[in-house]
């Protein structure tokens, strides 16, 4: 029992280094050195303070994509709907930091930035919770759902950009900037000490959420119904358990983190909202949680593994005469598969 | 004796010492046979005449523009030139951060004392080629496929319309996007499905400003037996007798410019535009569409082409009008 234990808890590691060592070696069919390929992947992310500061925004943004496919994953719902509700909280907070005029004390201004803050979580709460009302009333597949959605919110997005909050000043695709007072944490500390890197006080939120929901998992009434409804959703039913109730919860709370990386983007980072920030985040998020097996400070770790990844990925471009970003997708993809078999293997040894 | 051996030496360094230039690519990457491809022709041509020392590189999302940009410039970089509108926020602040390195965009409006801003007069390309499809049009209805609908696209669009409209008053112009993600830049397939709804409207030439999609046009146009207009590189040669003449951007021109004047330590910072009056856009006239277009009509187009460049005819700018 210890030891499969054990082996549990070292496959995904083993299989990062399997993973690794799989994708050095696959550079040398192109001529590249396997040990310089990998000083670009281990050591890209803190190559300077900005680099660790960006890697650290992917961190963040990952945490929450992440956050928000494993909450409805613990009911039992496959929730990819993320992309889609990235993109309309992201909005929602790009054009309410344009539209609000705080007046000049702080009271208003505190109250202001929390209406921002709330209504762009709800924005991202409200488009997940439609996922769970075709789920309820139509009894519609989840995945089917939230992929539809992922479009229109796409569509909804870019056409109210485009064609009604379309930044004056520009030829970009994108909103205006937020009013100057919202845009406090462009010079804070942890910016400075990052050299103006994208990373923000976000990073602690999305820290914050994760141990948060490691306790209410395991301590909690909520935690326990979700859990019990993933497990055996007739069952809980038969306990009393609302079905409605579990949905509703699960997703809301997927489109509140999704909110997360909405906000970590036009709060934290560029003030304003920009057709096509998001290199897919939401899907990102997918791999991120699965990698994590769900556990809430496991996705802390994939997290930030698959951002050190997808920064690396653009190094090995620059870095190397002959790998081009293509290939750096290739080598993304065979340290997920490998450290995701390597889950697969331990559990085949435990069955034994 | 010594003084020749000194200046033989000294002229052959100067030779060898051709500087460092980092091209950042956009997101399309360098194939898409388009606008990026036309930016890697234009440096590659440096390479090969300038012997200087290139590196390029695409991108992976808005924010690593500038991760790219500044880790050229901390490498010592002489000229680094980022392409597309998306670059121009990371161009002004690591222009900011690295005052010594020289930087470029194209399509970006920066002013710094560093930077050369490349600008084009799509409008005006775009003008004279839907004033080409209106003459080609047997059935008095062209069309536009544009990628994603964003303001650059539509400077293209409404002025391909005013272009046509100039030819013939009564002709009607389809318009369609392919997309409202970034895949629309690199999505065939429904470029395809647009083009053949566009026929089936009867349009009988269809221009697009759509990157790697634009390819789904030309095999519906080939399919459909009607014309198509290719854009920002000559496409001319992937469907030579369908493709009727290309919107040409001379994005590769401008590049090569560039790298040129920085080589001989001549580069000039500011706003450069680029127009129908310097072949910086253009209708591509070749050996793969020369048959299509008999004199009088050629000679047609170079009077308009002129008219446009005496400000004769006033060309919509969408950046103006809105």
């Amino acid at each position: 029992m210890i030891s499969s234990l054990n082996s549990k808890k070292l496959a995904p590691w083993l299989g990062l280094i399997a993973g690794l060592v799989l994708c050095c070696l696959l550079a040398l069919f192109f001529n590249e050195s396997p040990w310089h390929v990998f000083k670009i992947l281990t050591t890209s992310f803190y190559n300077s303070k900005f680099d660790l500061g960006l890697t650290l925004f992917y961190t963040t943004c990952l945490i929450f994509s992440g956050l928000a496919f494993a909450v409805p994953m613990k009911a039992g719902l496959f929730h990819i709907g993320s992309e889609g509700q990235i993109l309309f909280s992201a909005l929602i907070a790009a054009y309410l930091g344009t539209a609000i005029v705080p007046f000049d004390n702080s009271f208003s201004f505190v109250v202001s930035v929390a209406i921002i803050l709330i209504s762009s979580m709800a924005a991202g709460a409200a488009s997940a919770i439609l996922i769970a009302f075709f789920k309820i009333l139509k009894q519609a597949h989840e995945v089917v759902v939230a992929i539809m959605l992922n479009f229109i919110f796409a569509a909804v997005t870019t056409w109210l950009t485009v064609n009604r909050l379309q930044s004056p000043t520009s030829q970009n695709p994108e909103t205006a900037l937020m009013n100057e007072s919202f845009q406090f944490l462009k010079n804070d500390y942890l910016k400075t000490y990052f050299e103006n890197s994208p990373v923000s006080v976000f990073l602690f939120a999305a820290l914050g959420c994760c141990v948060l929901l490691h306790y209410v998992e395991r301590r909690t009434f909520i935690g326990y119904k979700i859990r019990a409804y993933g497990a055996n959703p007739h069952a809980a039913t038969r306990l009393g358990f609302s079905q409605n109730e579990i949905l509703m919860m699960s997703l809301g709370l997927a489109g509140v983190f999704s909110a997360g990386v909405g906000l970590t983007e036009v709060f934290g980072n560029a003030f304003q909202y920009k057709i096509g920030f998001s290199p897919q985040y939401g899907f990102l998020g997918i791999a991120v949680s699965l990698l994590a097996q769900q556990n809430f400070l496991g996705i802390i770790g994939s997290a930030f593994l698959m951002a050190c990844l997808h920064k690396g990925a653009s190094d090995l471009d620059l870095e190397t005469e002959r790998l081009t970003r293509d290939f750096s997708r290739v080598l993304q993809a065979i340290i997920i598969f490998s450290v995701a078999a390597s889950y697969y293997i331990a559990n085949l040894k435990r069955k034994k | 004796m010594i003084k020749i051996l000194f200046s033989v030496l000294f002229v052959s360094h100067a030779a060898v010492a051709a500087i460092k230039v980092g091209l950042v690519l956009d997101k399309g990457g360098k194939d898409d046979k388009s606008f990026n491809t036309s930016a890697y022709e234009g440096s590659v041509k440096a390479q090969k005449e300038l012997g200087i020392e290139l590196k390029y590189v695409e991108a992976t999302d808005t924010n690593s523009f500038e991760v790219l940009h500044r880790n050229f410039a901390q490498k010592k970089y002489d000229l680094v030139i980022g392409i597309g509108f998306a670059q121009a926020d990371a161009v002004k602040k690591v222009a900011a951060v690295f005052p010594q390195t020289q930087f470029a965009i194209v399509d970006g409006d920066v002013t710094a004392p560093n930077v050369r801003a490349l600008l084009f007069e799509e409008h005006e390309g775009s003008f004279l080629v839907g004033a080409a499809a209106a003459m080609k049009s047997k059935t008095g209805v062209v069309g536009f496929i544009g990628g994603m609908d964003i303001p650059l696209i539509r400077r293209f669009q409404k002025a391909y319309e005013a272009g046509a409209k100039h030819v013939n008053p009564k002709i009607k112009v389809i318009t369609n996007y392919i997309g409202v993600t970034g895949e629309a830049w690199n999505n065939p397939a429904k470029a395809k499905e647009i083009a053949l709804s566009q026929a089936g409207q009867k349009a009988d030439v269809i221009f697009h400003a759509a990157g790697a999609s634009g390819s789904g046009l030309f095999d519906a146009a080939a399919e459909k037996k009607i014309y198509a207009i290719g854009v920002d590189s000559n496409q001319n040669w992937i469907k030579p007798g369908v493709v009727l003449t290309s919107m040409l951007k001379r994005v590769d021109v401008a590049v090569f410019e560039t790298i040129k004047q920085a080589n001989s330590k001549a580069f000039k910072p500011g706003v450069v535009r680029f127009g129908l009056k310097d072949s910086g856009v253009d209708w591509a006239l070749d050996k793969n569409n020369d048959m299509l277009w008999s004199e009088p009509e050629k000679t047609k187009l170079g009077e308009i082409k002129k008219q446009i460049i005496a400000k004769k005819i006033s060309v919509p700018d969408y950046y103006v009008t809105k």
